[in-house]
């Protein structure tokens, strides 16, 4: 039995034994809640502006979604959606971007032309939250694979016009604010899959820091969303670090992970890294893939 | 002979429903919800420069002046989750009107922290892209100053600009 729930709202469901229809009795070890409240609830009101979910995932059976845009405050916003294609990208140092090109040679999966917004442009009242709808209309003749774009949601806090004075006395200077939202969403046309490969490891001393750049390759023809876990173990294999960190990877990617020397015996260690697929920013949408471990023997002087 | 049939039939349904209801004192139900990921960002405080004097330069610090005039962003959204900030337009002038009022902002004129005072941030040039981690509760701060330089001859009035701040989920 699946069950929507209403937002930030418990449930409890009335089930059918027999003839009679008897009210459940709510038991810690005998209920599984997969999730009792939304995400959106713990966040404050004050914000500017709220969107979610972040991520989308539309395909050829399901093309069209929405994400809500919640106006926190008491001031009118002004929002306006476009979209532009763009994937993650790192550099040398392991930092993480998004890459927006700046021309498109038409061979990449750029699903930007053929995504519409409802509304594309509206204002959103004080505290208002609504729907913003999004519908692909790719081409018919469209290859399998997973296409992907950035929606850019813009917003801006609608000001009064200055009435001015008509002979100011005073030089006085003031700079707004205005936002972008940047989202992702991926549309899946036919049987995708993901994988991913580990194609190097490399460790560097810095200061009082080890700095471990893990690099990896996307396999498949869609990205691979999923966690990186570094377990760092001593002689004796007991587990002396944990660091997990998301990745998203598109086409190649390196991830930085930085150890702190503090605390830890000079001695050999081993580092093992496990790449998976176990999110849950995005139930049942993430691609599934077969956990990936690589280890590699490390001495600290 | 179809009687009995019928009997040992309902009988044994009887028995078997029973049996089921009785071996279940505890029921069991999954309910499932749906988790948005969202990402709210809160333009907390203009940057602000207030009256400022002619032929007189007038800057706001980000850290110093955290809690009055530098510019507030409050970010919230998945706990740890690392995020890219842009300062994709950066004024190099304040309008009033046909007059202007040179704005600049130096290379660590932005800051980011997750305390939301302002204090421990971490510098960043906002003409350049910078990646933070939001904190375990989920929060991250981020803080502008700059710098205005009016004229000897700078015309009385309000002036005033737009900075964007683009910010992205890294998925990482």
């Amino acid at each position: 039995m699946v069950v929507a729930l209403p937002l930030n709202q418990y449930l409890f469901r009335e089930c059918n034994t027999g003839s009679k229809t008897h009210e459940i009795q709510i038991m810690r070890r005998s209920i599984s809640f997969l999730a009792l409240f939304t995400v959106w609830g713990m966040y404050p009101l004050y914000s500017q502006a709220s969107f979610a979910p972040v991520a989308l995932f539309l395909d050829n059976n399901n093309r069209s979604g929405y994400i809500l845009a919640d106006n926190g405050t008491e001031k009118p916003q002004e929002v306006s959606i476009e979209f532009v294609f763009g994937y993650p990208v790192s550099d040398s140092t392991g930092k993480v971007t998004i890459f927006f090109p700046d021309s498109l040679t038409g061979t990449e999966p750029n699903a930007a032309p053929w995504l519409y917004a409802y509304p594309g442009k509206f204002r959103l009242e004080p505290y208002q939250r609504r729907k913003i709808r999004f519908i692909a209309r790719p081409p018919q003749d469209l290859p399998v694979g997973e296409y992907w774009a950035r929606p850019i949601i813009t917003s801006t806090e609608m000001r009064k016009l200055m009435t001015g004075d008509n002979q100011p006395r005073s030089i006085e200077a003031k700079v707004y604010f205005q936002i972008r939202s940047v989202l992702a969403l991926s549309y899946r046309n036919g049987p995708v899959s993901t994988g991913i490969t580990i194609q190097g490891i490399r460790a560097k001393a810095q200061g009082d820091s080890l700095v471990l750049l893990l690099d990896m390759k996307r396999t498949g023809n869609a990205a691979y969303i999923g966690n990186a876990i570094l377990r760092l173990y001593d002689s004796s294999g007991t587990v002396v670090k944990t660091i997990t960190k998301q990745i998203a990877v598109y086409y190649t990617l390196r991830r930085r992970f930085d150890i702190d020397l503090k605390g830890l015996s000079p001695g050999e260690y081993v580092a093992e890294f496990e790449l998976n697929t176990r999110r849950n920013d995005s139930p049942g949408k993430i691609l599934q893939s077969t956990p990936v471990i690589k280890t590699v023997a490390l001495t600290i002087p | 002979m179809k009687r009995c049939l019928f009997v040992f039939v309902v009988l044994s349904f009887v028995l078997l429903m029973g049996g089921v209801a009785f071996a279940q004192p505890e029921a069991s139900i999954t309910a499932t919800a749906t988790v948005l990921s969202p990402l709210s960002i809160s333009g907390d405080q203009n940057l602000n420069f207030g009256d400022v004097l002619p032929g007189v330069n007038s800057s706001v610090d980000k850290a110093t002046d955290a809690g009055t005039n530098a510019g507030k962003f409050s970010i919230s959204g998945n706990a740890s989750s690392e995020i890219n900030l842009e300062f994709t337009s950066l004024p190099s002038a304040l309008t009033n009107g046909a007059n202007s009022l040179t704005i600049s902002f130096s290379s660590t004129d932005a800051g980011h922290t997750t305390n939301s005072d302002g204090s421990s941030q971490t510098a960043f040039d906002p003409s350049a892209s910078t990646t933070a981690t939001l904190s375990t509760g989920g929060n991250l701060y981020v803080f502008l100053g700059g710098t205005v330089q009016p004229t000897h001859t700078q015309t009385a009035g309000t002036y005033t600009g737009t900075v964007t701040l683009q910010i992205y989920y890294t998925g990482n």
